[in-house]
């Protein structure tokens, strides 16, 4: 199939395009931004969202495959609408909101693909959370090895013996960071 | 999984086992689940980690961008009006704390200070206002120009030394100059003293300190901002970002 001309809105994410992500910004902040303040939100609000979702659509597309088959403009509305709503839900507000929109968005072609972004945002989410929970050490280890720093080179670094010992504790580490996720992508129901 | 399997699985990855044990060991991933899961968990985990560097990335050219389409109407409301005679020395505490909202971005570089910065600027003075040294530092302050602002500050600051507004301007502008040991001083004036303005001191100093690139002393800052503080959502996304 033939890739959806907004297809470069992705692309633009993905090699930071300043040019087109101004374009986003230029056709769709607007939008977003009127919504969100329509249902208990501030214009700080909508600036957060939809940076929350464009990082999203970021993350889904770094990891593979993220055709559009709708423009790109109504599926950041949809993503940037579960988020907002999902935020108020936290709150305890407007639960009506979600129904409301629910409705009225059945059928539209861009469910699927925003229900795949928003899992893959909170995949992404409860990473950087359980990331967060290990030792100092543990993520100098994991971040300089995920630079493509040699393991030889992150043993002097982190004043271990050798490129095995290095293993050893990234082992360690990264079986710490499984538990730690796993627990909290079960909270998530994922 | 044991150790000795594992370390193979990163030599494998990271490309440092010989040809030969590279093929024996990805004909051993084609046949052994474990060691499949566990490949599958060290490339999810590796690129989320590279991952983080192009979402900072993308969050600096959001905050370049992003203030332009996304007015607070609550901010323009709350343009401060003041005395013409004494521009900051009448500003009282809490339109101190409103000034200090406003400050725009005073590190000009692309990297973490844009995107922990608050770039819209204010006006306080009257045109008809010619308070010494006040409009002219003032006006370099917010056009960014930090030398000049430095030199008009520190004049106006003979005689009002107890501006703290103004003092942590000086501070901030001190900083962006690269003066960082009289920055360091006046910040640290300010964050460990008890008035509206210490979680502000507090919140420039992390910044200093970052831009200085001390970083553990940044985070200690950081960590010292309590969750009362406007500054605190930032500062905890900052230290994320520097972990």
């Amino acid at each position: 199939m033939k890739p959806h001309e907004d297809q470069r809105y992705i692309q633009a994410l993905l090699n930071n395009d300043t040019r087109l992500i101004q374009e986003i910004y230029r056709n769709n902040a607007e939008q977003v931004s009127r919504w969100i303040r329509k249902n208990s939100g501030s214009a700080d609000d909508a600036k957060d969202i939809f940076q929350e979702a464009l990082i999203a659509m970021y993350t889904k597309a770094s990891q593979g495959d993220f055709q559009l088959t709708a423009p790109f403009g109504a599926l950041l509305l949809r993503i940037c609408k579960n988020k907002w709503i999902d935020r108020l839900r936290k709150k305890s507000r407007s639960p009506e909101v979600r129904m409301e929109d629910e409705a009225r968005h059945k059928g539209e072609n861009t469910h699927n693909l925003a229900e795949e972004t928003e899992t893959a945002s909170i995949k992404e989410q409860i990473l950087e959370q359980t990331f967060q929970q290990l030792s100092d050490l543990c993520r100098k280890v994991l971040k300089l090895l995920s630079e493509g720093i040699a393991s030889s080179e992150v043993a002097i670094r982190v004043e271990m013996s050798n490129a095995n010992s290095v293993y050893r504790r990234k082992k360690a580490c990264t079986d710490r960071w499984r538990d730690l996720y796993n627990l909290e992508a079960k909270k998530a129901d994922l | 999984m044991e150790e000795k399997d594992y370390i193979e699985l990163n030599k494998y990855l990271a490309g440092e086992l010989s040809e030969l044990e590279h093929d024996a060991f990805a004909e051993r991933i084609k046949n052994e689940p474990d060691l499949q899961k566990e490949l599958v968990w060290q490339q999810e985990t590796d690129a989320f980690l590279k991952r983080k560097k192009g979402v900072n990335n993308l969050k600096v050219t959001f905050s370049k961008i992003e203030n332009d389409f996304f007015k607070e109407e609550k901010k323009e409301a709350k343009v401060v009006s003041i005395n013409r005679k004494n521009w900051l020395g009448f500003v009282g505490i809490a339109a101190a704390a409103a000034l200090l909202f406003f400050l725009f971005n005073p590190f000009a570089s692309p990297d973490l200070y844009q995107q922990y910065s608050n770039p819209t600027a204010i006006s306080l003075l009257d045109r008809s206002d010619v308070i010494n040294n006040a409009k002219e530092a003032e006006t370099a302050f917010n056009q960014g120009d930090y030398e000049k602002a430095y030199a008009f500050l520190s004049a106006y600051l003979v005689g009002n030394g107890d501006n703290l507004p103004a003092l942590l301007a000086k501070g901030i502008a001190a900083t962006e100059i690269g003066n960082y040991k009289e920055a360091e001083q006046i910040l640290k004036s300010i964050d460990e003293g008890k008035t509206m303005l210490t979680g502000e001191g507090t919140w420039y100093l992390a910044l200093m300190y970052l831009k200085k690139g001390e970083i553990e002393k940044a985070k200690i800052q950081l960590q010292k901002i309590p969750s009362a503080n406007n500054r605190y959502e930032k500062a905890k996304s900052l230290l994320q970002d520097l972990n």
